[in-house]
């Protein structure tokens, strides 16, 4: 089936923006992660973190993050990343057992610290967890965690990260790209039954706002069905029922014209 | 005829409208038609996009008429039968005979005659 110019125009009216929508988002949300990325090291590379208290582990580290972001809701500060406490230092000429998740440094610590077996002293527990786990991901904003120069910084104000992030990206285009088309749609339909209802020489006129109903639904293929009923309502069911029959009469005629009026135009840019 | 050109029920409908209708048959007289005989409200919307299916078969072709105050500036399109809608009438029609034949098409169940 060889593809006409408007076949052409209606798939890339409806691909690109979905191209738009499903592509584009993916790489400003990784776009903008990379560039709250660089100002987490920009902060971190100039911070003097020395003078911050060390930071305890488990739950006490969520106490403590706790505190922190309540502190940081009532007095917002200007920058984006807000140092909150440094990493114990590591123990030298010790064997360490690195656990990234809280069970398993749980686990760990019980085994080194069991009453009934001799316990080696150059052994000891660390808990390395990963930090994005702590937001949660079920709320679209959440205050951003990052380990950064053995230093744990949380963002100043509570953002959308990784796939909420993509999410919001998403929402925003699609809205933009809505916004956009109705931009275009809205003026040409309006103009259309503007210039219908300017026509109109005296007399009861069909609700305009349905006539617009109807280009929006049918575009160009509304046209006639509009001028029908344009005809029928002003030669015949207005002069012998009255206007109030006569507009209940349009509406009904509008409403179950939305239908086929769409499969027209449907079928004319899919064929 | 393939299978794809079997006419429904309301395309017969309409395509019996613009036989009856000839060089008058634009939306407003197709639809009024029938209502008229079938006693079935008819929206404009299922007419034209009858008419629009007829036609990208090539069973209808249209022209477009005059535009007047009253149809707020809006042209008539005018729509006639072509040789393959009569023809696809004239199949779907013989079908259906074929298929009634030896029954009475009354009160619902026929009785064999």
């Amino acid at each position: 089936m060889p593809l006409s110019r408007r076949r052409l125009l209606a798939v890339a009216v409806l691909l690109v923006p979905a191209m738009i929508v499903g592509v584009g988002p993916r790489w400003s949300s990784q776009w903008e992660e990379a560039r709250r990325r660089h100002l987490l090291n920009q902060s971190a590379a100039s911070a003097d973190t020395a003078s911050l208290p060390v930071c305890p582990v488990g739950k006490a580290l969520d106490a403590r993050l706790e505190a922190a972001q309540n502190e940081i809701r009532q007095h917002p500060p200007r920058d984006l990343w807000i140092p909150i406490c440094r990493r114990a230092e590591l123990p030298a000429n010790r064997i360490l057992i690195v656990s990234t998740g809280r069970d398993e440094y749980q686990l760990c610590d019980e085994q080194l610290h069991y009453p009934l077996i001799v316990r080696p002293t150059n052994v000891t527990c660390v808990l390395r967890e990963e930090l994005q786990s702590l937001a949660d991901p079920r709320r679209l904003h959440t205050f951003g965690r990052f380990d950064a120069a053995n230093t744990i910084w949380v963002s100043s104000s509570e953002l959308a990260w990784q796939g909420n992030l993509e999410r919001e990206h998403r929402a925003l285009v699609s809205l933009v790209i809505a916004l956009l088309m109705a931009g275009w749609m809205v003026p040409w339909v309006a103009r259309r039954s503007l210039a219908a209802a300017a026509l109109q020489t005296s007399g009861e006129s069909p609700s305009r706002f349905l006539e617009y109903l109807l280009y929006l639904a049918g575009l160009a293929a509304a046209a006639p069905i509009a001028g029908d009923l344009r005809e029928e309502f002003v030669d015949e069911i207005e002069p012998a029922f009255g206007a109030k029959e006569a507009r209940r009469w349009y509406r009904r005629q509008v409403f179950t014209s939305l239908k086929g009026l769409v499969s027209i135009q449907l079928r004319r840019w899919f064929g | 005829m393939p299978k794809g050109d079997y006419l429904g029920e309301f395309e017969q409908f309409v395509l019996v409208a613009l036989l009856r209708l000839g060089d008058d048959a634009y939306g407003v007289t197709i639809r009024r038609e029938i209502e008229r005989r079938t006693k079935r409200p008819t929206s404009a919307g299922s007419v034209y996009a009858t008419l629009d299916r007829l036609q990208s078969h090539g069973m209808v072709s249209s022209r477009v008429g005059e535009a007047t105050p009253q149809r707020g500036g809006k042209a008539k399109t005018y729509f006639r039968i072509e040789a393959a809608g009569k023809r696809a009438l004239k199949q779907s029609r013989q079908a259906a005979n074929a298929m009634w034949n030896g029954f009475e098409p009354t009160a619902g169940i026929g009785a064999k005659s």
